[in-house]
């Protein structure tokens, strides 16, 4: 009787209603859960498949799993990633099965990538640390290694960013995304895919893609990028063969190649210190590509255009103590 | 009975807890199994390293009108003319940022020629002095520019045996290592003002100072015989 009249006996009363409500509501989340996680299995196996083929339906992994290496020792500057981890050696064969020692990532997600003579940033062993590191007018290869896990196709998306970094009192502090130096970094140190001869083509800019089928488990893909920091502004768009060109240096980009052109027109804050002082970067563009000895050559403004790009490597070289280089995928 | 139905309709606090307690489980449970599957599908890779972006000079030589080094240009000294005893240079010390300097200038001594470098300044095209200036004329706009010549910048060389052009071997190794097989006169003369210069500011962007380099000879001592010396003009800051 007691229980009746007091306000609990009513939810009481109430329960077993509510009980089986929820109780189902359990039970569907329980099978969503599971649906969903088996699904995600499911599809995971999928993409990981090595080879499913089944008569005609055939199904073709986008990407299989792959480990990235590269060859040598730590970069003379690696004092500075201790918070990254370091890779795992393994002996291996390249493509044309000459056997290779290899620091790969063996299953972690970054690792440090070690140098050698041959690929650098100026920052392998034997460089001194004070006379270490990149500045206008320096170029160098740099080379990692793609190794699949399976046969078959791999289509990777890689991206290769930039961090600059402050050096103050022996530790280093990020300098922001917003401040001018990294568009100006990333306008004056170049990556590329290709280099024949003196001449680069196919520009890094921020990403680009290593896709290939018929690749062999374990095989270790070499995959190299040129890297230059250019002196002139002249190497990128004066033609070739133009004196002024020739008493400084040589064009880094094939005469046909119109990559800067177009970039720099579209991004001068890329390139120039004070783009201001740039006004109709186009047109300048175009008179420095009709060269010194066309009748209507703007010498001020060729003048000017080598001012605003050494301006900014001396605003680079001020601004910025270390860049980071991360090669990533995912 | 009314009272009944008025309490059925609100909610039940406690049972309301137990709904959130099981459903931050569960979606904890599933963001535990979401990050490594999500992991493991992008199949995340990665390699970093650094490297230094050296410091530019803050000194910077040009030549005259503040041009590219690129066009000081000193081949082709003709001595055949015998009146004609000395040859001059304008050359450029210029920064954004103001400072002392010195200025140095190393090289090599397979022609008895004699280095000096005088201070001297930008003067109108139109003004009088022009006739007594040294003349840069620009490749970039095919136009003359005249300095006049100043006072003589002193200085001493390090490392030049008494008597003669030829330097001693206290600079050998900071020049050549541990190579020995040196002509010479291939080892090179360096040269230091004693002075520190001190930098006045150029409308309101740094300095430019400019200088003149006068190579001079002993009549009758060169020949045009197409011998080579190579000259460097450097400046720090000091």
């Amino acid at each position: 009787m007691d229980k009746q009249t007091k306000p609990d006996s009513v939810k009481v009363g109430q329960k077993p209603f509510n009980k089986r409500r929820f109780a189902v509501r359990i039970i569907c989340a329980g099978i969503t859960f599971l649906v969903l996680v088996f699904s995600i299995i499911t599809l995971g196996w999928f993409t990981n498949s090595r080879s499913n083929s089944a008569g005609s339906l055939e199904m073709k992994a986008a990407n299989n799993g792959f480990e990235l290496a590269a060859v040598g020792t730590g970069g003379i500057y690696d004092s500075f990633l201790s918070d990254r981890e370091e890779g795992t050696e393994i002996k291996t064969v390249t493509e044309d099965s000459s056997e290779i020692t290899l620091v790969s990532t063996g299953g972690k997600s970054e690792i440090k990538w070690v140098m050698n003579g041959d690929s650098n940033i100026v920052n392998n062993s034997g460089v001194s640390k004070e006379l270490g590191g990149i500045a206008p007018g320096s170029s160098g290869t740099l080379t990692f290694y793609v190794i699949p896990q399976q046969d078959g196709a791999l289509d990777i998306s890689f991206s290769l960013d930039t961090a600059l970094y402050k050096a103050e009192n022996d530790s280093l502090s990020v300098i922001a995304d917003s401040d001018a130096v990294n568009d100006l970094a990333g306008g004056h140190i170049l990556f590329f895919k290709n280099k024949n001869g003196n001449i680069y083509s196919d520009r890094i800019d921020k990403s680009f893609r290593f896709s290939r089928d018929d690749l062999k488990k374990d095989v270790a893909y070499k995959v190299d990028i040129y890297w230059i920091w250019p002196g002139f502004a002249d190497q990128l768009i004066m033609s070739s063969g133009d004196p002024l060109l020739e008493e400084k240096g040589e064009r880094i980009i094939a005469d046909n190649d119109e990559t800067f052109y177009v970039d720099i027109s579209e991004n001068p804050k890329r390139y120039f210190r004070d783009t201001t002082k740039l006004v109709n970067i186009q047109s300048i563009l175009d008179n420095m590509k009709a060269g010194s000895l066309s009748a209507g050559f703007n010498s001020d403004a060729y003048e000017e255009i080598n001012t605003q790009w050494n301006e900014a490597d001396q605003y680079i070289g001020v601004s910025a103590s270390y860049i980071e280089l991360i090669l990533s995928v995912g | 009975m009314e009272n009944t139905q008025n309490i059925t309709k609100q909610k039940n606090p406690k049972l309301n807890n137990k709904r959130l307690r099981t459903a931050a489980i569960i979606l904890t449970a599933l963001l535990a199994i979401a990050i490594p599957v999500a992991a493991w599908f992008s199949n995340q890779r990665g390699m970093v390293t650094l490297t230094k972006i050296q410091s530019p000079a803050a000194l910077s030589i040009g030549a005259g009108n503040k041009e590219s080094c690129a066009y000081i240009d000193m081949s082709g000294i003709d001595v055949s003319d015998k009146n004609v005893t000395s040859k001059e240079f304008v050359f450029s010390v210029y920064s954004s940022v103001l400072g002392n300097y010195k200025i140095q200038l190393a090289h090599t001594t397979n022609i008895p020629f004699t280095y000096e470098i005088y201070k001297a300044s930008a003067c109108d095209e139109n003004g009088e002095s022009v006739e007594n200036a040294v003349v840069y004329h620009s490749k970039l706009d095919s136009k003359d520019y005249y300095y006049t010549k100043g006072e003589k910048i002193t200085g001493d060389y390090i490392n030049k045996q008494d008597a003669v052009l030829l330097a001693d071997s206290t600079q050998h190794e900071a020049t050549y290592g541990e190579y020995n097989n040196v002509q010479k006169n291939a080892e090179p003369l360096y040269w230091q003002n004693d002075t520190a210069i001190k930098a006045v500011q150029n409308d309101g962007e740094g300095f430019v100072d400019y200088y003149v380099l006068k190579v001079s000879w002993v009549n009758g001592t060169v020949k045009n015989d197409k011998e080579t010396d190579m000259v460097y003009i450097t400046a720090g800051m000091v």
